[in-house]
């Protein structure tokens, strides 16, 4: 394996294997079953209502460990990152606490984009004072795991209209890679969408006919 | 009485899609054909000629379609011949595709799926003149919810985080949740660090390879791969090897060319593609 170089937090560049860095990705986290009743949504199921979690995970296998077993060490640790941030009961003031700050950087960004002045300054809140106050900003892919669809779509009441595939997708930033999961029609659909532009194409190539081996040899 | 539909094909489209194929028989064709035909911003096109994987290519890529003036859209396409939409030639079924478009800030994932749910619900259904009935007192009852002044404070909904449950008021809950978020934020930055460093790293990989153009600077298009392979038992495990992959890239391949003749299409080897419908599909029986 090769090296990088990797910028630690002190600016000094350390040398560390290409593989023991971690990865993150980020997901959407559905709120709706935190929410309160009001008239004023006029009886409609049509808004937003999505946080968000990272999952994060190594990026190395160890020596001599057996596949199979990392694979699924590595899938209950999904699991448990989700369920820990899922079912936290801090998981509604998180969601306040981000929005506040989302809140300032929209109102930042639109001053700016109207060429007007902030009237705003730059969240100040941080837990030490020594420390840059930053959250974080990559992540090498979203994820968007929308489970059984089949539970949305009751074929039977429609009868006379048989549906048999469904995509989903959206415009993507630079750089922008997200990854799908999904069951439809009884079937469970993978996917990934991705700027073509923003990656070795070699690589993503790579990545997915891995992913695609590892459906094989692990899920079925 | 035929629904006036917003003319989707003007320019071409953004931030978040949804779209099903359907099959759907005779019996609710006539009302589908309603939907479906119409005129093109040029005026001569109906939408029906255009093929899905352009609409969707143009969606992804193209310049965006929606915006505060049209939050949404709805695309109802075939590529099946008129003749065949009447169901004349003993083929009692017709094939559409379905292309619901919104703006992310309107609704999330869950949002258009149960709408979808909801249009094929009522597709399937109603009759012409119940749905038009219905349409006729779900508007009335808005517009005059709408109209009078003592709503006026009713008409826009409420954000996610004001309906979600008021946190208790107090400075010792208030700063313990501030505590918390920025400690849930922090476990995280020393990662974003090393993963930033990632991110560069290759890019900076593909650069050395010839890309003389930075990626990040190159506008972004969306290309997704799309891999198909049917397993239905267990038993076949075995088997599912490249031989067992379909691919269909025929289809893929004209419309682009039709739509971006000068974009470069990449060659694939092997088993992956890169397609308009980016799905792998594994039955689960």
């Amino acid at each position: 394996m090769g090296t990088s170089n990797v910028r630690s937090t002190r600016g000094v560049r350390l040398m560390l294997p290409n593989n023991t860095a971690y990865r993150m990705m980020y997901s959407a986290l559905n709120l709706r079953s935190y929410l309160e009743a009001n008239e004023r949504l006029n009886k409609s199921y049509f808004f937003l209502c999505i946080g968000f979690f990272n999952i994060t995970l190594p990026s190395y296998i160890p020596r001599e460990s057996d596949r199979t077993q990392i694979f699924w060490h590595r899938a209950r640790a999904v699991k448990e990152q989700t369920a820990k941030i899922a079912r936290s009961p801090l998981l509604v003031s998180r969601v306040q606490e981000m929005a506040k700050e989302r809140e300032n950087r929209a109102r930042m960004w639109a001053r700016l984009d109207d060429g007007v002045a902030p009237t705003t300054a730059p969240s100040q809140r941080r837990l030490f004072t020594d420390e840059e106050n930053s959250a974080p900003s990559v992540a090498l892919m979203g994820l968007s795991m929308l489970g059984n669809l089949d539970g949305i779509y009751r074929h039977s009441t429609f009868p006379a209209i048989k549906l048999h595939s469904m995509t989903t997708g959206s415009r993507q930033r630079k750089g922008g890679m997200l990854l799908f999961s999904y069951t439809f029609v009884g079937k469970l659909w993978l996917g990934l969408g991705y700027d073509v532009n923003g990656f070795d194409d070699a690589v993503v190539q790579r990545f997915w006919r891995n992913f695609l081996n590892c459906v094989d040899v692990f899920l079925l | 009485m035929a629904p006036n539909l917003v003319p989707v094909i003007r320019q071409s489209l953004p931030p978040k899609r949804r779209w099903l194929k359907l099959t759907m028989p005779l019996n609710i064709e006539t009302k589908m054909l309603k939907v479906s035909i119409g005129q093109s911003h040029s005026g001569s096109r109906p939408y029906l000629l255009i093929e899905l994987v352009v609409l969707i290519d143009n969606y992804l890529n193209g310049p965006r379609t929606l915006s505060d003036k049209r939050l949404s859209y709805l695309i109802v396409s075939s590529t099946d011949s008129a003749q065949q939409q009447g169901c004349k030639s003993g083929d009692d079924v017709a094939r559409y595709d379905i292309l619901i478009c919104a703006t992310h800030f309107l609704g999330d994932g869950m949002a258009l799926h149960q709408s979808a749910q909801e249009l094929l619900t009522l597709l399937a259904t109603e009759t012409d003149e119940s749905l038009l009935k219905l349409l006729q007192v779900e508007a009335q009852a808005i517009r005059e919810k709408a109209y009078n002044p003592e709503n006026a404070s009713l008409i826009l909904p409420l954000s996610l985080e004001e309906r979600l449950p008021q946190s208790p008021r107090g400075a010792l809950f208030s700063a313990a949740s501030l505590v918390d978020h920025l400690a849930s934020q922090r476990r995280q930055i020393v990662r974003k660090r090393i993963l930033t460093s990632i991110v560069s790293v290759e890019l900076s990989n593909s650069r050395a390879r010839g890309d003389t153009v930075s990626p990040r600077k190159r506008r972004p298009r969306v290309e997704p791969l799309y891999e198909h392979f049917h397993m239905t038992q267990r038993r076949q495990r075995q088997s599912l090897g490249a031989a067992k992959r379909t691919v269909s890239q025929s289809r893929a391949q004209s419309s682009h060319s039709a739509i971006s003749p000068g974009h470069r299409r990449r060659q694939r080897n092997g088993n992956i593609q890169c397609a308009f419908n980016p799905w792998c599909t594994v039955d689960v029986a």
